[in-house]
């Protein structure tokens, strides 16, 4: 009897940590996304320029229109988002936690993110990031970066147009 | 006064005895000045080598304290080791996590496939080596059906960069670049120009003390007197048979955890044949550090893994500085390095015949066949 018990705790163990090892152990490359987004309706504006800091590893700088990748390992992170504008004046800082799993691949999305808006993690898809074609100097698209303050009119995310028939990406992911 | 005969004997038979490393050391001092090296690269080299090898080696041990001889069932033990390396590769789990993680895994698998060689040797008692030499290559066959064919149709791949194009069966060569050096790169100490994988050396040092502790055990005395005799042993009351199967047991499950440490260090997965060299270079490593088919240690290891491998460092140098071909200096390491080690098998063989002529008819050794 007491050796079953040993034997059965044995094997408890080794599971449990075969488990935290596939859980822990996961690596995750993080596509960092700074383009113009719709968002359950929403139209987010890239900011010109931002500083993403996650867990606290070196920043990585991201202009509009560009994309970076990073490698993270395990479920759990935390973003620190620093909306800078071309002068790489910081105009506000925003920090969320995250959780990736399922896919190996994942998108940060910059501007809802610096928009405060959940979904700003989802999992890599060829989706396109807008619903429609953006008109030429929208906010969006324009050199000048957006800073959203909550609730203040007439500046940050912008309803997006919407295309006949067309829903918008699915915000995925999980939020912070 | 020392009697000169016997300073004479006791040299013959310290020759005889050491012939092997003794020749590696001769062929090593006059082919290291003909590669150019620089003493502080061969050391670096060796360190290196020692760190990826050792354990495998180590491995070896226990089923030859058992008597059973050069363990090339570690093979199995080795593709255990690979699959849970396939395994963390397909679900992207990285660094000294995913080493751990393909460790667990091997675990009960190589001791599966360790527990079934055992049935198998203790079938073919005083044939073990040539029965575990043929056994490996079944297991090979099963092992190749099963990861060119029943990978990514019957075992769910989804990794793209280890599953085949044709949408089944891994990729020839699989790249660990997710897990590489992950464990001899968690520590690593600055002594001077050496760079020391110091996790790694802790691991084979545990290892070590392990086998050291092991022989004190119970189980450990009794692998010794099976390995002495088997009938004195079974009138002693000892389980000859699940003695003689947990040495496999435990050679093949330490066979599957070296192969992850020494895959780790390469860093590439050569899914089809990584296994069958790691056996052949395991065994013959212990042989040219002194060790026979009855008796090793773990300065056998050790002395075998450094001149053995300093012979892979040197000899394409020093064969393309001598003869003008790396190939040939290649070749050459082939063919001592092999050569020797049939050297050694021989004269194993003829001791132990000797000694079974000199013995008297009743007298029977165990394990190893000659």
């Amino acid at each position: 009897m007491r050796r079953l018990l040993i034997r059965s705790l044995t094997v408890a163990v080794a599971v449990l940590l075969g488990v935290y090892l596939f859980i822990f152990g996961r690596g995750y490359t993080l596509i960092l996304d700074n383009n113009a987004v719709d968002l359950g309706g929403t139209r987010y504006p890239a900011p010109a320029a931002a500083e993403i800091v996650v867990d606290r590893r070196g920043g990585i700088e991201i202009f509009a229109r560009e994309r970076d990748t990073i490698s993270l390992k395990g479920p759990f992170h935390r973003v620190e988002l620093r909306v800078m504008d071309r002068g790489g004046k910081v105009l506000s800082t925003v920090s969320r936690n995250f959780t990736l799993t399922g896919s190996p691949t994942h998108e940060l999305l910059v501007a809802p993110l610096a928009a405060g808006a959940a979904g700003f993690i989802r999992e890599f898809s060829d989706e396109p990031l807008l619903s429609a074609p953006v008109p030429a100097g929208s906010p969006g698209e324009g050199p000048v970066p957006v800073p959203v303050p909550a609730g203040s009119p007439g500046e940050g995310p912008v309803p997006a147009p919407a295309p006949a028939g067309a829903g918008g990406p699915s915000p995925g992911g999980t939020g912070p | 006064m020392k009697n000169p005969r016997f300073t004479r004997a006791g040299a013959a038979a310290f020759l005889m005895d050491n012939a092997v490393p003794l020749l590696f050391v001769l062929i090593s001092a006059v082919a290291i000045p003909f590669s150019g090296f620089s003493a502080v690269y061969l050391i670096q080299e060796l360190l290196v080598r020692l760190a990826r090898n050792s354990f495998l080696v180590l491995a070896l041990l226990v089923p030859i304290m058992a008597g059973m001889g050069l363990n090339f069932g570690m093979t199995l033990g080795a593709m255990a080791g690979e699959i849970g390396l396939l395994f963390v590769i397909n679900h992207h789990i990285t660094g000294v996590h995913g080493v751990a993680l393909a460790m667990l895994l091997s675990v009960p698998l190589s001791a599966l496939v360790g527990w079934l060689t055992g049935i198998v040797l203790n079938k073919a008692k005083g044939r073990e080596m040539v029965t575990s030499f043929i056994l490996a290559f079944f297991a090979n066959g099963i092992y190749q059906l099963m990861v060119l064919y029943g990978m990514g149709s019957i075992i769910p791949v989804g990794n793209p960069a280890l599953v085949l194009s044709r949408g089944y069966g891994i990729r020839n060569a699989v790249n660990l670049v997710e897990i590489r050096q992950a464990l001899d790169n968690l520590i690593l100490v600055r002594l001077g120009p050496f760079s020391i994988p110091l996790v790694t050396v802790l691991v084979i040092t545990g290892m070590c003390l392990f086998i050291l502790l092991f022989r004190r055990t119970k189980l450990g005395q009794d692998m010794r007197a099976v390995g002495g005799d088997m009938a004195i042993a079974e009138a002693a009351g000892i389980d000859v048979e699940r003695t003689r199967t947990l040495s496999i047991v435990i050679s093949t499950v330490l066979a599957g955890i070296g192969m992850i440490v020494y895959l780790q260090n390469v860093g590439t997965l050569n899914t089809y044949n990584s296994h069958e060299q790691v056996g052949m270079f395991s065994i013959a490593a212990l042989l040219v550090g002194g060790a026979s088919v009855s008796r090793a240690g773990i300065a056998n290891v050790f002395l075998g893994v450094c001149l053995f491998h300093l012979m892979f460092i040197i000899s394409p140098t020093a064969g393309k500085n001598l003869i003008g071909s790396a190939m040939l200096g290649e070749y050459f390491r082939v063919f001592i390095s092999y050569g020797v080690i049939s050297v050694a098998l021989v004269l194993y063989a003829l001791r132990r015949q000797r000694g079974r002529a000199g013995a008297s008819p009743g007298e029977t050794a165990g394990g190893g066949e000659s």
